[in-house]
């Protein structure tokens, strides 16, 4: 059972600007299983997830399975050049990530086919976090951090990332959520639930 | 990519300095051509201030600096494009067109290899410089003049040394081009390293 993890974090702590944002936190993430982060806002639970990323600076452990060298984020900021077409993003990391297969059964899925030659900056807030996803499909990672990834979003487009994300979990991928709302949307069983104060 | 493209600002910024020197200087021709070479290098020390400010801003701002660092994209590569291209569209661009500028501005036709040459070595080296400087104030607010405050002490060698290397081509000593070369080899070592360290510091 210890082997198979993706993820195994023990005894995390962070400091930023002198001050304890958490202590001494652990967890475990299993294929298939998803890791939501409650917390209230200002708790941490970004931090969290971008000492997991490696781009803070932590004290403790984090293990990330052997063969697994590049973690999916999706953020708060949706890191879109703006004023590229839809077209030159996926162009773009198509090459980075090495995605072979067609990407316009992506773009299909996420209804935005028709937007192909527009800039990204005149997308609705909904188009670009969906296009965030779809850089992270593209990216083909087990372990994805989702940083709030269903706020302000609305029922339609929720749901459609919802179903990408229970996709994810059925191929034996693991997610590390975090959220101020509930996300009761995922088999019980295989939510672990951990809290920042 | 009609959105995208910001790279003509520099060019065109130094063009319009350009045009205010024999304006304002028309009415004395002997003022204008022996500060021919100077205005010239007045104009490109403007043209990559106005430039070195949308060096990372775009980037940062976006989060695509993050989302690069988390995927492990060296910034090695990051760096070096950014600063292969800076100086492509802000410092190859006025190289070529400073001589032509030398003349209309009435300077002496002996000084242009001068001028060419002295800003093939100085263009790359306000780059190098602004690199790390617009990679410092990337969190702060006040983000545009704290820039031109911090850049214009460290591009003032330059300037000095690049104004007084045209005279020197002409008498045949070459010596501020040898300090001009030597500072750019330093810095082409050490500048693009430090603005790594930087950019890696700022995400945190």
């Amino acid at each position: 059972m210890s082997k198979k993890y993706l993820l195994k974090v023990k005894n995390l702590s962070c400091e930023r600007n002198y001050k304890i944002i958490f202590k001494k936190l652990s967890f475990i993430l299993f294929p298939g299983n998803i890791i939501l982060v409650d917390g209230e806002n200002g708790a941490g639970k970004t931090s969290l997830l971008l000492c997991v990323a490696d781009v803070l600076d932590y004290t403790g452990n984090i293990l990330v399975k052997n063969g697994i060298d590049n973690l999916g984020y999706v953020g708060h900021k949706n890191a879109l050049f703006e004023n590229e077409t839809i077209f030159d993003f996926f162009a773009f990391w198509k090459n980075i990530y090495n995605y072979t297969k067609n990407y316009q059964d992506v773009l299909e899925y996420f209804n935005l086919i028709d937007f192909i030659e527009t800039p990204i900056s005149l997308l609705s807030f909904g188009q670009k976090k969906k296009l965030s996803f779809a850089r992270l499909i593209m990216m083909n990672s087990k372990i994805w951090l989702l940083d709030e990834p269903i706020s302000g979003l609305d029922e339609k487009t929720k749901q459609i990332i919802l179903k990408i994300i229970k996709k994810h979990l059925s191929q034996g991928g693991g997610v590390l959520a975090t959220s101020h709302q509930n996300l009761n949307y995922f088999d019980i069983n295989k939510t672990t639930r951990v809290k920042i104060d | 990519m009609l959105y995208s493209n910001k790279s003509w600002f520099a060019v065109s910024f130094f063009l319009l300095c350009m045009l205010i020197f024999p304006l304002s200087l028309g009415s004395s021709e002997g003022l204008l051509k022996k500060t021919a070479v100077s205005s010239i290098w007045i104009c490109v020390l403007f043209a990559n201030l106005i430039s070195l400010e949308s060096l990372f801003k775009d980037d940062y701002q976006s989060g695509i600096l993050l989302q690069y660092k988390i995927n492990k994209i060296p910034f090695s590569i990051i760096v070096a494009t950014k600063l292969i291209s800076h100086w492509t569209f802000t410092g190859f661009p006025i190289i070529f067109l400073s001589p032509i500028f030398l003349v209309f501005l009435s300077g002496s036709f002996n000084d242009i290899f001068g001028l060419f040459f002295s800003l093939l070595f100085g263009t790359p080296l306000f780059s190098l410089i602004g690199m790390p400087i617009a990679a410092l104030t990337l969190g702060a607010s006040t983000r545009g003049p704290l820039l031109i405050f911090l850049s214009i002490p460290f591009f003032l060698p330059i300037i000095i040394f690049g104004v007084l290397s045209v005279g020197s081509f002409n008498s045949g000593t070459y010596s501020e081009y040898y300090l001009l070369c030597a500072i750019l080899s330093i810095s082409i070592v050490i500048l693009p390293y430090i603005t790594i360290k930087i950019l890696q510091e700022s995400l945190k």
